[in-house]
């Protein structure tokens, strides 16, 4: 039985892990309500917490008040001092039953219907907007760290590597899994809120293909396989302060949207070729992509 | 922003009486925990009473200033003002016989580092500590590193403060833009900022929003140098006709004022005698109870007691 600030969590079943931790399934005692408990167990060391830890949960705390339909919602930290080499953290959430890669496995063949993934899409981005216009990049965006209730609402979840950003700075390199990451984040150039715009963009080709977009094995072969679908960016394009030089690549030219996904309409392909777009100040943005005609018009059923 | 905060949530209150009672009820708590304890030093009399807390609050915070003023490599302004906004908000539900100030002050000065980014080691952070030996400071950051994370916790994981530094910073560049009848707006910023900083030392940060501050900061500068900007109020900022605006915001400023010509420090010869008091509290409540001291629960297994009390250093170790 964990005991976080007074309330009971009684662990019903283990839902995740890894490095950083454990996740389980938790019900509230007094409520009765389902909790996810995230268990993480942060290395101290001579300098105590670590910055990130501390910024982490002051975001997360931050994030707290607003109770936007589309993030998921924060309920209570604790942490205990376990030894002077170690400190665990418990992040208290609302507990969601899956997230949007189970939910694109389960969905029968031949996949989820043109208004669905619109109607998923909106709640995505409505989330991005969000985090955007309060200053935070998720910076960690894949179908994993997005959850869908039994009601098909969409929820962000995981600000594991989200930061509170100042316009334009340079960041710490290696952070988005490696299939959603953007050119920018590939070549270790300077980033801001276009990283997360990037990899809406993958999933949302994801959606319709049922199977990842970019699926490199190494930095360079991510970047190979991007220019193979948008094609190799003019030289004015390619960033200055990267050590990765635009010749090291093939000159190929862009390839049709309906090439790798078919069954997108022509409004859909549009704003996927602006989600993708290599240049990060070109890159469209959450609440722009929100007024695209493609959430205007209404799909044709057939 | 400011307006969608927990700062404006959760730390802003109404007035100075509101204050006034958690400071009580949190001075009347550790009297209630000390007399139920039954030991000698329980008595009424050997206890602080709640304005010589304030008192001995008030030293400890201007120590928590000169700290950071005299840090080295320089402190920014807004870390500054972050430890001294943690360092209010702590002991709004915590008494000083409870936690000691001399390790709150630096406990607090060592978290705003690490959350505005103001990149230090423990090591370089306690090397401050100017008349302390390599062993006494190695010491206080075993101290630290043992309140850090129950500051949090009494912070409630709130760790993002909005200050006053950065709307001052967006007024001047407004009077410079769009202001022609001040011709140097830069002639007031230091004068706003002493204000800010003599702001800081009061409950204006839990009583008005950082907007507010500033602007009360720039006015107050331009009325000291004989400068009338009422027209940058009504006709630059709006509120010719929001007679009731400029009404609260007249309201808000008076207030202000009023809080910094109250504020004084204690006499030192009263400072003295209250530390006298204050170390006897806590020789004999802290050393019993290094748990509620820690101020977390144990988890599976004992985590080592505190290698040193608070008394193993003294004040004058501060710089």
């Amino acid at each position: 039985m964990a005991n976080c600030a007074g309330v009971q969590y009684e662990p019903v079943a283990e839902i995740g892990g890894g490095a950083y931790g454990t996740v389980y399934k938790a019900r509230d005692t007094e409520s009765g309500k389902f909790v996810a408990l995230k268990n993480v167990r942060v290395q101290t060391d001579q300098n105590g917490l670590p910055v990130s830890t501390v910024r982490e949960v002051a975001l997360l705390k931050r994030m707290e008040q607003f109770d936007h339909p589309n993030v998921v919602r924060l309920m209570d930290v604790c942490a205990t001092q376990r030894s002077d080499q170690e400190t665990k953290v418990t992040l208290v959430f609302e507990h969601v039953d899956q997230d949007l890669k189970t939910y694109l496995e389960k969905a029968p063949a031949p996949g989820l219907s043109a208004d669905c993934i619109k109607d998923l899409m909106r709640q995505l981005l409505s989330g991005l907007a969000f985090l955007h216009s309060n200053h935070v990049m998720h910076r960690d965006l894949k179908p994993e760290n997005i959850l869908v209730t039994s009601q098909g609402q969409v929820k962000l979840a995981d600000f594991g590597l989200a930061k509170i950003y100042s316009c334009h700075m340079a960041l710490t390199p290696v952070v988005v899994t490696l299939w959603y990451r953007p050119p920018e984040v590939l070549l270790q150039s300077s980033y801001a809120t276009p990283v997360d715009i990037w990899s809406t963009g993958c999933i949302f080709a994801e959606m319709f293909r049922r199977k990842p977009l970019f699926c490199g094995e190494s930095e360079m072969d991510q970047l190979g396989k991007i220019f193979e679908v948008i094609g190799l960016p003019p030289q004015e394009e390619w960033p200055t302060d990267v050590t990765v030089q635009r010749k090291n690549f093939p000159s190929l030219k862009p390839r049709p949207v309906k090439d790798f996904v078919p069954e997108i309409n022509e409004q859909g392909a549009k704003l996927l070729m602006q989600m993708l777009t290599f240049d990060p100040l070109k890159r469209i943005s959450a609440l722009n992509a929100l007024e695209h005609p493609y959430f205007q018009d209404e799909e044709t059923k057939s | 922003m400011f307006h969608n905060s927990s700062q404006k949530k959760f730390w802003i209150y109404k007035n100075e009486d509101e204050l006034e009672q958690l400071r009580c009820a949190a001075n009347e708590k550790f009297r209630r925990k000390a007399l139920e304890s039954g030991k000698p030093a329980a008595g009424d009399a050997m206890l602080l009473e709640r304005r010589e807390e304030d008192a001995l609050f008030r030293h400890y915070e201007r120590r928590l200033l000169d700290f950071c003023c005299a840090f080295k490599p320089v402190m920014p302004k807004s870390v500054v003002g972050t430890a001294i906004m943690y360092f209010r908000r702590f002991y709004l539900n915590n008494s000083i016989m409870e936690y000691h100030p001399r390790i709150i002050m630096l406990t607090c000065a060592y978290l705003s580092c690490k959350v505005d980014e103001f990149n230090v080691s423990s090591t370089q952070f306690v090397a401050n500590l100017l008349q302390e030996t390599p062993a006494g400071q190695e010491r206080v950051a075993e101290q630290i590193l043992e309140y850090e994370l129950l500051l949090i916790q009494q912070l409630n994981f709130h760790l993002v403060v909005h200050n006053p530094y950065r709307p001052m910073e967006g007024l001047l560049i407004d009077l410079k833009t769009r202001y022609p009848i001040l011709e140097n707006p830069e002639s007031l910023r230091k004068s706003a900022d002493d204000f800010l900083t003599q702001a800081a030392m009061t409950d204006a940060g839990l009583l008005f929003s950082p907007s507010q501050i500033a602007l009360t900061a720039i006015l107050n500068s331009a009325s000291r140098a004989g400068l009338n900007m009422e027209s940058y109020l009504t006709e630059f900022l709006g509120l010719k006709e929001d007679k009731e605006t400029l009404s609260k915001m007249y309201d808000s400023m008076r207030r202000m004022k009023t809080l910094l010509k109250k504020y004084e420090l204690p006499k030192q010869e009263e400072v003295n005698f209250y530390k006298q008091k204050l170390e006897r509290i806590h020789a004999e409540f802290s050393a019993s109870s290094n748990k509620r001291k820690r101020g977390y629960e144990e988890d599976d297994h004992m985590a080592k007691e505190p290698r040193l009390t608070e008394e193993d250093w003294t004040d004058e170790d501060l710089l």
